[in-house]
């Protein structure tokens, strides 16, 4: 009965791990994205090497780009901004625009992080398929991270825009104390 | 079947009892790997690796970020921070304006435009121009 009992739940957790396959945010992506055209793929294969030293490089720039803005966003964000709300609070003027805002850089900021990571993991890759064997595969690659980084620049965008709020903000704010 | 398990279990057990030095140094090893695994795979999922310079492949960036390093040097004698205690008037918001502006202006909204992955950047275009 035991021998039966164990084989039974064996095989049912067999199943289970054997079924369930997750449908991957990629998956979802490269359906709706634009496919290698036969001339495309005989482009990729071609160009394979100056395509894989291109991205390459761009790997190497992104990086730089992300540890300066990285930089930059984080004393933006923790040294500036947040130590003006705390001079304003201890101040108990109210500065409820400037935190609001500070609260929804703070916000983008971690998904600009977060969405970094994922374009790089996909970016690396790419840069590490053999694009002369599988051009298809590739392209879609190619396409999802053209997807990633489109989501970046919108990260990127936002956080500017945030910035530029804030500083409009302070404006007011330095009103209100005249 | 679990007794089976259990019983070479057992066994190897005893083995290792009789040889303790051996066992120490393979258990030793075993969680030496199994650590090694652990961080790496953090470093993987935290995020520094895509912040870490000294990868071997980032090698451009490098010479770039020490270049800049040394420009910033210079700059960075004159700049403050902003503290987090004190008055707030307008000497204070002029000082504060500043420091912003000139963090501001080093950040770039379009950082990562869609250019360098785009079929014309990378020579496939869909045509027969080249």
């Amino acid at each position: 009965m035991k021998i039966l009992y164990s084989r039974i739940f064996i095989a049912i957790s067999a199943s289970v791990l054997l079924m369930g396959s997750p449908v991957l945010a990629e998956d979802v992506k490269s359906d709706s994205a634009k496919k290698a055209t036969a001339l495309q793929g005989q482009k990729i294969v071609r160009e394979c090497k100056n395509i894989q030293n291109q991205l390459g490089r761009l790997r190497s720039n992104d990086a730089l780009i992300r540890v300066n803005l990285g930089q930059n966003y984080e004393v933006i964000s923790s040294r500036l901004m947040a130590n003006l709300n705390t001079r304003i609070v201890s101040n108990k003027l109210n500065g409820s625009e400037l935190v609001a805002l500070s609260a929804e850089f703070s916000e983008n900021l971690e998904y600009f992080r977060e969405n970094y990571q994922i374009y790089e993991r996909d970016l690396t890759k790419l840069s590490h398929m053999d694009c002369s064997k599988a051009a298809d595969k590739f392209y879609d690659q190619l396409e999802i991270v053209r997807y990633q980084r489109s989501e970046l620049n919108f990260n990127t965008t936002k956080l500017h825009e945030i910035a530029e709020e804030y500083q409009k903000a302070l404006e007011r704010f330095e009103e209100t104390i005249k | 079947m679990f007794n089976k398990i259990k019983s070479r279990f057992l066994k190897y057990a005893n083995k290792a009892l009789k040889n303790q030095f051996a066992a120490f140094i393979t258990l030793s090893i075993v969680i030496a790997i199994s650590l090694m695994w652990l961080s790496i795979w953090l470093y993987n999922e935290s995020g520094a690796a895509q912040l870490d310079l000294s990868r071997p492949s980032y090698q451009a960036a490098r010479e770039e970020a020490a270049k800049e390093k040394t420009e910033k040097g210079k700059e960075s004698q004159t700049q403050e921070d902003f503290a987090a205690d004190g008055v707030v008037d307008e000497k204070a918001i002029k000082q504060f304006k500043e420091l912003y502006k000139s963090r501001l202006d080093k950040v770039k909204s379009d950082a990562f435009r869609a250019d360098p992955l785009s079929d014309a950047s990378l020579h496939i275009l869909d045509n027969d121009a080249e």
